[in-house]
C-alpha cells in the first residue's frame, strides 16, 4: 500500500470526511510531512471506492459547492488493520536490530 | 468573486484532460477542492497543482483502474482444482485406452477401406504413419497429463494467494490444453483415438475455458495478501 492510500484509510478511520477535510487531516496526522494534492486524492478515492474500501456516506451543497462525505467500509478497516500491523511489526524488527547494534558498539 | 470565476475556468481546462467517466463521478467535488485550497485572490492554478491534475488524468487515460470484483477468485480456484481431476481422469482414460488406440492406430494405417472419403488431405499421408505417430502421442499424453495436474494445483495455490503471475500462467495453460485438444481431434479424424479420450480432453479444455475466462474477468490485484482482500 502506498503512503497516500494509507494516509487516506487513516484520516478516514476516526469517522467520515470531505476531501477538503482529508487533506487537512493527512497533513496533521504526518506532521506536516505528506500534503496530498487534490489529483492524487481524488484518483486514489477513484480507485479505492472501485475496491470497495471506502463508500460515499453523504453530499452536501457549501456555497453552492458539492462536498462529499467518504467513509471506511468494513473491508477498507480490515486492510487498513492489516497493514498497520504489518507497518509495526516492520518497525519492530527495525527498533530491535538498532538496540541491537547500539547495544554492540556500547560494550 | 471574478477572480474565482477565471480560477475555475483554468481548473476547468485542466479537469477536461480526465476521462469523462471520472469527470462525472468527481469533477465538481474536485474543483470544491481546489478552490478551497485556492490562495486569497489567487487567479490561475498553481504550476504543481496543475502538473499533478494533468499525471493524473494523463494516468487514468494510459491505465484505467480495471473495475474487477474478487468474488470470481474462489470460484477460478475451485475450477482449477476440477480441471487438475478432469486432467488426471484424462490420465487414466489415455492409459488404459493405450492398447485399443494402438490396435485402431495399426488397423487403419494397413487398411485401405478405413480411408474416410471426405479426410483430411493431410491425413492421407500421415495415415502410413499413424501407429508411430499414435504411439508418441499416448506417450507425451502419459507425461503431459501428471505435469498438466501439477501446474494447475500449482496455479489454483496462486490464484488464492493473488498471485499476478497465476493469471499469464492460466493462460498459458488453456493454450496448451487448446493444443492437446486439436491434436486429439485431428487424431481422432483419422479414426484411431477412441472416444473416451477425446471425450476426456475436451472436458479438460471445457473446464480450462472457464477458469480462464473466470480468472481474466476477476481481480488479483492483492500482490501478497488473499485476493478477497484487494490492497490498493
Amino acid at each position: 500500500m502506498q503512503e497516500p492510500t494509507f494516509m487516506i484509510l487513516t484520516a478516514l478511520a476516526s469517522g467520515s470526511q470531505h476531501g477538503y477535510g482529508i487533506i487537512n487531516d493527512v497533513s496533521g496526522i504526518s506532521g506536516g510531512r505528506v500534503k496530498l494534492r487534490a489529483g492524487t486524492l481524488y484518483s486514489a478515492l477513484d480507485r479505492l471506492s472501485a475496491d470497495g474500501l471506502v463508500e460515499v456516506d453523504r453530499e452536501e451543497i457549501v456555497d453552492s459547492r458539492l462536498r462529499r462525505y467518504y467513509r471506511l467500509t468494513a473491508g477498507g478497516s480490515d486492510c487498513l488493520a492489516r497493514e498497520a500491523a504489518r507497518m509495526r511489526a516492520t518497525a519492530g524488527v527495525a527498533l530491535t536490530r538498532l538496540e541491537a547494534r547500539s547495544g554492540k558498539a556500547g560494550t | 468573486v471574478n477572480e474565482e470565476a477565471q480560477l475555475e475556468r483554468g481548473y476547468r481546462r485542466l479537469l477536461a484532460c480526465y476521462p469523462s467517466t471520472f469527470r462525472r463521478a468527481h469533477e465538481e467535488e474536485l474543483l470544491a477542492v481546489l478552490l478551497e485550497s485556492a490562495r486569497e485572490g489567487q487567479r490561475h492554478p498553481g504550476v504543481a497543482d496543475a502538473a499533478n491534475l494533468l499525471c493524473h488524468a494523463l494516468r487514468l487515460r494510459i491505465a484505467p483502474p480495471r473495475r474487477r470484483s474478487t468474488h470470481g477468485v474462489p470460484w477460478a480456484v475451485r475450477l482449477m482444482l476440477l480441471t487438475a481431476f478432469l486432467n488426471l481422469v484424462a490420465f487414466a482414460v489415455v492409459v488404459s485406452t493405450e492398447d485399443a488406440v494402438s490396435a485402431a492406430a495399426f488397423r487403419g494405417a494397413t487398411s485401405p477401406i478405413a480411408q474416410p472419403p471426405g479426410g483430411l488431405v493431410v491425413l492421407r499421408f500421415v495415415r502410413p504413419h499413424l501407429p508411430v505417430l499414435i504411439h508418441n502421442l499416448v506417450v507425451f499424453a502419459r507425461i503431459a497429463a501428471p505435469i498438466a495436474v501439477v501446474g494447475w494445483l500449482v496455479l489454483a495455490w496462486a490464484a488464492a494467494r493473488g498471485r499476478r503471475w497465476g493469471r499469464i500462467g492460466t493462460v498459458a495453460m488453456f493454450v496448451l490444453t487448446l493444443l492437446g485438444l486439436l491434436v486429439a481431434v485431428v487424431a481422432g479424424h483419422a479414426a484411431a483415438y477412441a472416444a473416451a479420450d477425446l471425450i476426456a480432453v475436451s472436458a479438460v479444455c471445457l473446464s480450462a475455458l472457464a477458469t480462464t475466462a473466470l480468472i481474466l474477468s476477476a481481480s488479483s490485484r492483492a500482490d501478497n495478501g488473499p485476493a478477497t482482500s484487494p490492497r490498493p
